[in-house]
């Protein structure tokens, strides 16, 4: 699996009236699809005068750190955070839990 | 009318933030720390964690001896700041007497808006409430109410987690009758000792005791115990646009094992020079005594002196120069130290200062200036001194609060 901090990755959000962020639906990191099923925390960075909102999101059990530039208008992720297990039974892999990032 | 004074504390705070953001670590014994290696010290613990017995400041090793589940968390200074600010928001819709205590304690004076909101109580729920939309499920607050900022504090510990506690007049008897003097805020250890050689353990015992003998052994201060003693709490609420301008500012670094060599440190120190000039231009001010220390070694003494410049500055080699000096007159230098410091006061406002008399100063003003707007724009790390080069980052500083790094 290959994902260092910082990957770009293209992005569906919703802008709503009342709040203070974009909401993150979607996002499609290689060839995978997913979708957020809920955003556990939102915060905000500066680097200089560049903001960043940095987004804890959940997709099932799947968890993952991503940050939005709001100079830029660009998505990276930053951390990716899946479960891993081997069947030894069966002698296969199943994804349950694998940090990536940091 | 007495005074309706609400105690706000975050429960576990650092630590429910990480459990916030990442539902891996919900549930789970966890401990915030700045590097999570053995050496380390944890700032903060969960409240899976503290029915260990844990408290701040205990060293990795020995957490991870008594609870091997232990999950190290890296912390995120910025998330806890920026999780602050906007709680911050949320309560200065109630009053805007608002005292910052720290990054996770607000006092607030509701006495003239309680009653719009149902009571005290009720606006301590409701508050609750919103922390839960706003914040998430795993970040909660506990609010005590008292006629006082200490005792509002001190019946809040009383419902912690994630509850609201109100000290009626009639409990204050029993409350005075069963508080140690310890549990006081404003009450240390030290003064704790010198209250038992009296005789003195509760707050009972305290107001019982004559205000005589306690201005004799502790001068002013021993009115403010018999004050308190009595269940009454003259301490004013300092709201957040009154607070004072700064006495000082300082950086001090704990020191991972690979910097403790003197060399190195003093590279961590001249960072720490050039940081602390840095916050000083932007405060605007320059400052005249320079205060410089260290701890030998992992568990040493601390040292530490001042010495006064010839003529205020904010720059920081002038700083560093200063610190140099103040090295050079303490008497014995380990050759490994855990910690060092840097601190200026003596401050003074810039802007009432006459203008620099030769062109090398105002030269080295002028680079400071352009140095601080390269930072400004595009990130503190933008720009550093070559030596800096040498050091590893070092993990961003966990705990503690800067005032001055937001704006509300």
């Amino acid at each position: 699996m290959n994902a260092r901090a910082g990957t770009p990755i293209d992005a569906l959000v919703v802008y709503r009236r009342r709040q203070s962020h974009p909401e993150l639906r979607t996002f499609f990191w290689q060839t995978r699809r997913v979708d957020v099923s809920r955003t556990n925390l939102v915060h905000t960075e500066r680097e200089g005068e560049t903001t960043y909102l940095v987004y804890a999101v959940s997709s099932g059990k799947d968890h993952f750190d991503l940050r939005f530039d709001t100079r830029r208008g660009r998505w990276t992720l930053e951390k990716v955070d899946f479960d891993l297990r081997l069947d030894m039974r069966r002698g296969r892999w199943t994804l349950e839990k694998v940090d990536v990032g940091d | 009318m007495s005074r309706l004074i609400l105690h706000l504390d975050m429960d576990s705070y650092f630590a429910s933030v990480e459990q916030q953001a990442q539902p891996s670590l919900r549930g789970r014994p966890i401990g915030v720390t700045g590097r999570p290696t053995e050496r380390s010290i944890i700032t903060a613990f969960s409240r899976e964690a503290k029915r260990y017995g844990f408290h701040a400041g205990i060293p990795v090793w020995e957490a991870q001896k008594r609870c091997p589940e232990l999950v190290l968390v890296p912390g995120h200074p910025e998330r806890y700041i920026d999780t602050t600010k906007r709680f911050l928001e949320i309560l200065k819709e109630y009053t805007a007497r608002l005292e910052v205590y720290s990054i996770d304690e607000v006092f607030m004076d509701v006495t003239q808006e309680a009653e719009r909101h149902g009571g005290a109580v009720a606006m301590a729920h409701e508050i609750q409430r919103r922390f839960l939309g706003a914040l998430g499920p795993w970040i909660t607050a506990t609010l005590g109410i008292a006629s006082g900022k200490v005792f509002a504090k001190l019946i809040g510990k009383r419902f912690k987690p994630d509850g609201v506690g109100l000290l009626r007049d009639e409990d204050l008897p029993e409350l005075l009758r069963r508080t140690p003097v310890g549990d006081v805020c404003g009450i240390g250890p030290r003064i704790e000792k010198r209250l038992a050689q009296l005789g003195i353990r509760t707050l009972r015992d305290l107001g019982e005791t004559s205000e005589s003998l306690l201005r004799r052994e502790f001068g002013v201060y021993g009115l403010f115990l018999h004050s308190i003693g009595r269940g009454c709490d003259p301490t004013p609420l300092v709201p957040y646009t009154d607070v004072p301008p700064p006495k000082s500012v300082g950086h001090s670094k704990s020191l991972p094992p690979e910097l403790r060599d003197m060399p190195l440190a003093l590279l961590v120190l001249h960072d720490l020079c050039e940081q602390v000039a840095g916050r000083m231009r932007k405060l605007g001010y320059v400052g005249r005594t320079v205060h410089c220390g260290f701890r030998a070694g992992s568990i040493g003494p601390h040292a530490a002196k001042q010495i006064t410049l010839a003529l205020p500055s904010d720059d920081g080699d002038v700083i560093y120069r200063a610190c140099e000096a103040i090295l050079d007159a303490i008497p014995s230098h380990p050759s490994e130290v855990s910690n060092v410091a840097v601190s200026v006061g003596n401050l003074t406002e810039r802007d009432r200062l006459p203008d620099l008399l030769f062109e090398e100063d105002r030269r080295r003003d002028r680079l400071n200036g352009a140095v601080d707007r390269i930072r400004t724009r595009y990130g503190s790390q933008a720009i550093r001194r070559g030596s800096s080069f040498l050091l590893k980052p070092l993990p961003p500083h966990v705990g503690g609060f800067l005032p001055e790094t937001w704006e509300f």
